[in-house]
């Protein structure tokens, strides 16, 4: 055993503590090692420096961080979102995406008749809105009602400009300042919400 | 991926950025749970708050939603999202103000010896609260090698790449680090036997 060969085992010995050395290398190591009680002993210390690294590290938590980051992607085009969690869709899901789309075209109707009545008491609770607010297009769960995609809504502060679309897509205005939470809302929500992204302006 | 695929994990991994690639969220999401966890750990090692590991750890992956398409797989997913992830902790590092560092070559050797008993004793006195101390003062380059190496068990070759210098480098780098960490738990084993 020369010192030089000492040495460079000792240089290797962390990564034969961790186990991820080549099968050649190890067995030299093993070799210096059943002659050098050492080299030995320092085996033994790095092991214990290793264990005791692994017990006071702190074990990562999600914290919401995965909510976060589905809430700022942004999804380039609609026929190029592959969502969340997309799950099978019912037998009877085209006749009910019908009958959906009917029941939005005759709210849009009486809604659109609404607005153009003189009427002084229709107006947005929250004063004007912000015609530069982020813009997102939202693809609801089938099974989601229409209470809980209302109440979700609602408390993102949205606005539905728009849809359902071809592709079951609602188009959702949200303030500016509120355009993070409101992600993060949306994110959160996987049981409403089947995907969404931003629009770009 | 076949049953004969030399790394699963990375064969697994490199199909998540594949369909991560094709904007697929679901995809993002199930590496983000297989990877989050150590890159929060790595990173929060590195900074010491909770909250911008986690920052750190979310900016990393939506850097990988962003490029997953130029990845070509040159190395293993692990290794370019951890490389990815020390980018942004060093612009995080950056943006601190300079702090003062000690310089552990100062430290007093109260067992120089680098015999074996030397090491049996320290390996019997020290605990995992010391370890922790000591390796946050180690330079964050000797810090960062340690934790690659031991907590997160990456070959050499892997961490050469994280760390992009040779794999010389990084064995000589780790030597001087544990010579730092051994004389900071002498040091510090001895202090708290001084209370």
């Amino acid at each position: 055993m020369t010192e030089a060969e000492l040495h460079e085992a000792r240089l290797l010995l962390p990564w034969y503590a961790n186990g991820t050395l080549s099968l050649e290398d190890r067995r030299r190591i093993d070799a210096l090692l059943a002659a050098s009680p050492d080299l030995r002993a320092e085996l033994a210390w790095l092991e214990t420096v290793r264990g005791e690294l692994k017990r006071s590290t702190e074990a990562g938590t999600d914290d919401g961080g995965l909510g976060e980051l589905l809430g700022r992607i942004d999804v380039p085009a609609e026929g190029n979102v592959v969502p969340i969690a997309r799950p099978a869709r019912p037998r009877w899901h085209m006749p009910a995406l019908a009958i959906a789309a009917s029941l939005v075209l005759v709210q849009a109707v009486v809604i659109g008749v609404l607005v153009q009545q003189p009427d002084e008491t229709l107006r947005p609770l929250s004063g004007p809105v912000d015609p530069r607010g982020v813009l997102l297009q939202v693809r609801f769960q089938p099974q989601a009602t229409e209470a809980e995609m209302r109440g979700l809504l609602t408390g993102i502060g949205g606005e539905l400009v728009a849809g359902p679309g071809a592709l079951g897509l609602y188009t959702v205005r949200v303030d500016t300042t509120r355009a993070q939470s409101a992600r993060a809302a949306l994110a959160a929500r996987v049981d409403v919400v089947e995907s969404f992204a931003v629009v770009p302006r | 991926m076949s049953l004969d695929d030399p790394n699963p994990e990375n064969a697994r991994a490199l199909a998540l950025v594949a369909r991560i690639a094709r904007h697929d969220q679901q995809a993002l999401a199930e590496l983000y749970r297989a990877l989050s966890p150590q890159v929060h750990a790595f990173v929060l090692r590195q900074l010491g708050n909770p909250d911008e590991a986690r920052e750190v750890t979310v900016d990393t992956l939506h850097e990988v939603w962003k490029h997953a398409a130029e990845f070509r797989g040159d190395a293993l997913v692990r290794t370019w999202v951890f490389g990815i992830a020390r980018h942004k902790l060093l612009d995080r590092l950056r943006q601190r103000p300079r702090m003062r560092t000690v310089d552990l070559d100062e430290v007093r050797e109260t067992l120089p010896s680098e015999d074996a008993s030397a090491f049996e004793l320290l390996a019997r006195q020290q605990r995992s609260e010391q370890v922790a101390h000591c390796l946050e003062r180690l330079s964050p380059e000797h810090r960062e090698c340690v934790q690659l190496v031991f907590f997160h068990d990456l070959p050499l070759a892997e961490v050469a790449a994280i760390q992009q210098c040779p794999a010389n480098t990084v064995k000589t780098r780790l030597f001087h680090a544990r010579r730092n960490l051994k004389r900071c738990l002498e040091h510090r084993i001895q202090e708290d036997g001084d209370d």
